[in-house]
């Protein structure tokens, strides 16, 4: 091996192989796992079962409703944080004096942790909360905002309030590259403000949205600590999200393989969600 | 603004700025509303925190009661004290050993191309989409394995894998736009790869190490699942598991003091996260555009 190489390997190795032994291998670990039934961790109870969790999940009507919960999350909050982050970022990129105070206000949700967050709004919305007191002094009907009715939506609603800043910023960036030469030639031509986003602002910024969006689709499959903070996945599996079916059924059921078969699922499903990012990004050059 | 009254100037001009002043004050006015709306939440945990118990839920925003000894009496009632300490051990132990991993695998990916570390590098990005709980199951059996499971080792491996790409994918973006003839020319001068490394790139590399550990130190300080996995023993618990008790149906009565513990969970991670913004600000746009 020649001095090159033989650096090469010094650096990057570590890293590869720590992440062969705790990425790759957990890859490799839930597929096998998915194709056999095991109860309870105890290696001697384990038993090859073939395909047989996944005939399972395709009768488990829990796991449709939670694959369900967690698509309908991961595009609602993808349309909600695009939308509130593109307009926020509008209004930052603006020469408005108070927006340093939103750009404080946006960015400092992004370091709470979720669990944290979940505490809050959760006494918040609660019965007694800041939010039902306020309706009540309005004269209005206490609202039970994790009750069967509206639990999913206050989970979108308090997801999309921790990671706005994240889109804001990153659109933030994008539109500091925006070509002002080009704003003007579309304010001459007698374009309005909304003119000009429509025309210029957005095909603009058409490559920054199809990587922001990617990442949001991405990220979405990831929720976990939100819901089990809020609700568990309750009020009776109403919000349950794939992530927190598989924390069930692993350990609180402790039916390992079955809930590898979900951890498959979940993977595959997030690998999909990557590879829209060429599709976007196609029309954009197209 | 100019010494021209409005009545003076033709009528379309002043309609022009008549319009640019309502669009002005509306702008600022939503502004601040919508500040207003993502504030709204940490404003009124500081504000429960400081209350009596009987007013905890009487006054809206402003607190009817100041209590401060909410604050020492949270940190005894919740023992924020170990739970401050393994919420530290953990994020030290990842940022450290996570940053060291990367910042060397980025140098050797940018520095000694080939086909396999291509081939490598991309595998690597790939652990950035892999949803924790989709490997927890194996994670936690191998730490049973290993007789790591219920110590902090196990959450610092577990973190420092989920981490481990986005600190590469910087640090690389990075390396990348340092001119190769500074490294020959250490070459030439007979210093060793190590030497190239540690004395040369490393100081180039202050901002994105400023980057990749707060972004390290935030993921890990907030991380859930992970602990809450691979830890059983309470003397081992982090923050967030040990706040996440009391979440759910089993509330606790003390909210009052449950937000003061809230508020000192957040405080010491929203001060660096503050003062060191802008690099949290660079590091996201880095490695978003590049991914």
């Amino acid at each position: 091996m020649n001095r090159h190489r033989r650096a090469g390997l010094f650096f990057i190795g570590p890293a590869a192989l720590f992440f062969a032994v705790t990425m790759l291998v957990p890859l490799g670990a839930v597929f096998l796992l998915s194709l056999t039934e095991w109860t309870g961790f105890s290696l001697s109870s384990i038993t090859w079962v073939g395909g047989a969790n996944y005939e399972a999940l395709a009768r488990d009507e829990i796991f449709w409703a939670s694959l369900g919960h967690t698509l309908t999350f991961v595009v609602l909050t993808t349309i909600g944080l695009n939308v509130l982050g593109f307009g926020l970022a509008l209004l930052l990129h603006s020469r408005l004096r108070t927006r340093e105070l939103l750009r404080v206000a946006i960015l400092l949700p992004l370091a709470v942790s979720p669990v944290i967050a979940g505490l809050i709004w959760q006494q918040m919305l609660g019965p007694l909360g800041l939010v039902n007191q306020l309706l009540k002094s309005l004269g209005g009907t206490p609202v039970a905002f994790l009750g069967p009715g509206l639990a999913f939506t206050t989970i979108i609603i308090v997801s999309i309030w921790m990671f706005t800043g994240y889109n804001t910023l990153l659109y933030y960036a994008g539109l500091q590259s925006l070509p002002q030469d080009r704003l003007d030639a579309a304010s001459v031509d007698g374009a309005g403000a909304w003119g000009r986003i429509r025309h210029v602002v957005i095909p603009y910024m058409r490559p920054v949205i199809a990587v922001v969006v990617v990442l949001n689709l991405i990220g979405g499959w990831k929720v976990f600590d939100i819901v089990y903070v809020l609700t568990r996945g309750g009020p009776s599996r109403l919000t349950e999200m794939l992530s927190t079916y598989v924390y069930d059924q692993a350990f609180k059921s402790g039916k390992v393989g079955y809930a590898s078969a979900i951890a498959v699922v979940v993977i595959v499903l997030a690998t999909l969600s990557a590879l829209i990012r060429g599709r976007i990004h196609g029309e954009a050059e197209g | 603004m100019t010494a021209i009254a409005p009545s003076e100037m033709p009528a379309a001009a002043r309609r022009g700025v008549d319009r640019r002043l309502v669009g002005r004050v509306a702008g600022n006015l939503a502004l601040t509303l919508l500040a207003g709306v993502y504030l709204l939440p940490l404003v009124w945990l500081l504000s429960i925190s400081v209350r009596v118990q009987s007013d905890v839920f009487r006054s809206l925003l402003i607190p009817g009661s100041f209590d401060p000894a909410n604050y020492p009496r949270a940190w005894d009632k919740f023992g924020l004290d170990i739970l401050f300490l393994n919420s530290v051990l953990v994020t030290v132990g990842t940022v450290a050993i996570g940053v060291t991993l990367s910042v060397a695998a980025a140098y050797g990916f940018a520095r000694y191309r080939s086909r396999w570390t291509e081939v490598v590098y991309v595998l690597i990005l790939v652990g950035l989409m892999v949803p924790p709980a989709a490997i927890i199951i194996p994670f936690f059996l191998g730490m049973l394995t290993l007789g790591l499971y219920d110590s902090l080792v196990a959450v610092i491996v577990g973190e420092t894998s989920f981490v481990l790409a986005f600190g590469i994918l910087v640090f690389r973006g990075y390396i990348d736009h340092i001119p190769h003839e500074l490294l020959d020319a250490a070459r030439v001068d007979g210093a060793t790869e190590w030497t190239t490394f540690r004395r040369i790139v490393v100081p180039l590399l202050r901002p994105p190490l400023a980057t990749v550990s707060i972004f390290f130190a935030i993921s890990t300080w907030n991380g859930f699942l992970l602990p809450l996995v691979l830890i059983r023993n309470t003397d081992r618990a982090t923050l967030t598991v040990g706040l996440s008790r009391y979440t759910g149906q089993f509330g606790t009565q003390d909210w009052n003091l449950l937000a003061a513990a809230a508020v000192m969970a957040i405080v010491p991670l929203l001060v660096v996260f503050i003062a060191a913004r802008r690099s949290y600000v660079r590091g996201l746009s880095a490695g978003a555009i590049k991914s």
